[in-house]
């Protein structure tokens, strides 16, 4: 799921220093399994902002309350009343849900209360590492499971680059090579062939906002084609 | 024919014997030998798990550190997301009532008269009055359940028979010895009830809900979760 | 709704029993208590309606299933199926002053769901 981080109190801090009734809103969905933005990191933000108030002798209100998932207006109904009522909204979701959230209130201030990082795996408890750039073209099928546009530094498709050092990467000897590891992967599964078909480069639709119609809906949203 | 007569027909004298006799004795080694047995099977359970570390370069740098005073205020403010601070009359009532619970008869000058007389060795013992005060906490704090499991509609949509069974056979020890000691009702028999609802309780430790009394240690301080304590290195193994 | 498929007794039996011990111990440790409302944010956002109580879910779910050893109506899966899928978000956050792990046996409530049919459906 998605994976973010709080951010630092001192610059939430900064965000709300004009405003003195701060909403803030917590979500049930990918925030809260990894513990950035659920209910109890709500109540955590709100007291580390309570004791940052007290002892800047500044005032300031907060109020608390975790919505479903800030990612769908349907959920967000409940919000209407407190954020009429409120100066500003800290959103404890991920960048969409802080979107939506903005976008549904336009005449009130909507600041980020935590860093969405990545599309990741929960590798223990408050431990996860990213696996997914959510680039829109999956390549995992011919690059037995290794995603080379998260792995690969320079997210190359047709094999590693002239830098590879052994089996790790030039910027880091740290780092895995994933087409090293792609390589030994697809060795193992005696599939090399995958990767000896040229893959087109990359359409880069991520520089624009992305849409995604899942299949069964095309008729409700595609306009008809002429 | 009056209570005490009762008490004194042979049959009767031979049954009051061996529940003051061999069937503590009984209740003990059952309580014992089951406590064992049930902690191995709870960790049996469990399994040991390797705590992953991130590769070097990736150092965690600590904050910069806050003095004691603000330390301790921080903590204070932050309890605020534990259950202390959710339900802290709750708390506080589950607290005190396991603290005496476990205490109270541990301690007690009446069962530490008896230890010495079967062992010659005994705990030191808390003053009569000390004691009182604990029995009547866990009467209140028993009655405080029991008015919640009542009147409280999120624990009575939970609640089950088998609940007040257990509150009851959690409290009679008590109220028995309590109302014994002061010699309100019959005093022969209410040392009687004393003895089986202690017995009872006992045997009924290892094999019920009870088992929590081992089962939080375990759960709670060995097995790796979000609400965890200490240092655990164990994870569930179903 | 009413296309439930047939309860299949077997297939729920076979959930129940990879999983007995832990069903089990969940059950035989959940004291009742309750205290494990407010950690589930909706039960506080829905009023403290009791039914969104994590213990009230897992009891009422894989619970009830392990009871009845897997014979249940249609109807009573469908209820389960709201219980889990609509009532619980499984955001994994529930705290239990024992430590029973509510979501694992939340999920197995689901489990049995899916193997019936009965998930949420968010486009319904």
């Amino acid at each position: 799921m998605i994976k973010a981080k709080p951010k630092p109190v001192e610059e939430i801090l900064n965000y709300i220093a004009p405003y003195q009734d701060i909403l803030i809103v917590g979500c049930g969905g990918c925030v809260s399994v990894c513990l950035a933005g659920g209910q109890k990191e709500v109540t955590i933000l709100q007291t580390e902002l309570e004791l940052a108030r007290d002892k800047t002798k500044s005032t300031g209100q907060f109020s608390g309350y975790t919505v479903e998932r800030q990612c769908n207006e349907q959920y967000l109904g409940s919000l209407d009343d407190m954020v009429e009522t409120a100066d500003c909204v800290l959103s404890m979701a991920c960048g969409a849900g802080v979107q939506l959230l903005a976008e549904k209130y336009p005449e009130k201030p909507v600041f980020p209360a935590v860093n969405t990082i990545a599309i990741g795996i929960d590798l223990d408890i408050g431990l996860y590492e990213e696996r997914c750039r959510a680039c829109g073209e999956c390549v995992l099928a011919y690059t037995a499971g290794v995603c080379p546009v998260t792995r690969c530094a320079k997210g190359l498709f047709n094999g590693p680059c002239g830098g590879t050092n052994g089996e790790k990467c030039e910027i880091s000897a740290d780092i895995n090579c994933a087409w090293h590891e792609i390589y030994t992967r697809l060795k193992a599964q005696d599939r090399l062939a995958d990767i000896l078909k040229i893959q087109p480069p990359m359409q880069w639709q991520n520089q624009v906002k992305r849409t995604i119609v899942q299949k069964g809906y095309e008729q409700r949203y595609y306009q008809e084609s002429i | 024919m009056n209570m005490t007569a009762f008490l004194t027909i042979p049959s009767i004298a031979v049954l009051l014997d061996f529940i003051r006799g061999p069937l503590v004795w009984l209740s003990f080694i059952i309580f014992g030998l089951g406590l064992i047995v049930q902690t191995f099977r709870l960790l049996n359970l469990t399994q040991k798990k390797e705590t992953r570390r991130l590769a070097p370069g990736k150092e965690f740098v600590p904050q910069a550190t806050l003095s004691k005073r603000e330390c301790f205020f921080r903590r204070l403010a932050f309890l605020k997301i534990t259950i202390i601070g959710q339900n802290a009359c709750m708390v506080m009532f589950s607290f005190l009532f396991h603290v005496c619970l476990v205490i109270t008869p541990i301690f007690l000058l009446g069962h530490n008269v008896l230890l010495d007389t079967s062992f010659g060795f005994s705990f030191i013992s808390f003053s009569e009055k000390t004691s009182d005060t604990l029995t009547l906490i866990v009467l209140m704090s028993g009655l405080v359940f029991l008015l919640r499991r009542l009147l409280l509609p999120r624990v009575r949509i939970l609640t089950t028979v088998y609940d007040f069974i257990l509150l009851f056979v959690a409290i009679a020890p008590f109220l028995t010895g309590y109302l014994a000691h002061h010699h309100i009702f019959n005093y022969n028999i209410m040392i009687i009830l004393h003895i089986l609802s202690g017995e009872l309780m006992l045997v009924m430790i290892p094999f019920s809900k009870f088992f929590h009394m081992v089962f939080f240690f375990i759960s709670r301080f060995m097995i790796i979760s979000e609400h965890s304590m200490g240092a655990p290195k164990r994870s569930w193994q179903f | 709704m009413g296309k439930t498929p047939e309860i299949n007794t077997d297939s729920i039996k076979s959930i129940l029993k990879q999983n007995r011990k832990q069903i089990k111990l969940g059950l035989a440790m959940c004291a009742h208590c309750s205290l494990c409302a407010e950690s589930c944010f909706l039960f506080v956002s829905k009023d403290n309606d009791p039914e969104y109580m994590p213990s009230y879910k897992f009891i009422n779910s894989i619970g009830r299933l392990y009871k009845k050893k897997g014979k249940v109506s249609k109807q009573a899966l469908e209820e389960m199926r709201d219980l889990v899928f609509e009532k619980c978000v499984l955001c994994t956050r529930c705290y239990c002053p024992f430590g029973i792990d509510i979501p694992s046996l939340i999920t197995l409530g689901r489990s049995v769901c899916r193997t019936h049919g009965l998930f949420r459906e968010y486009d319904r």
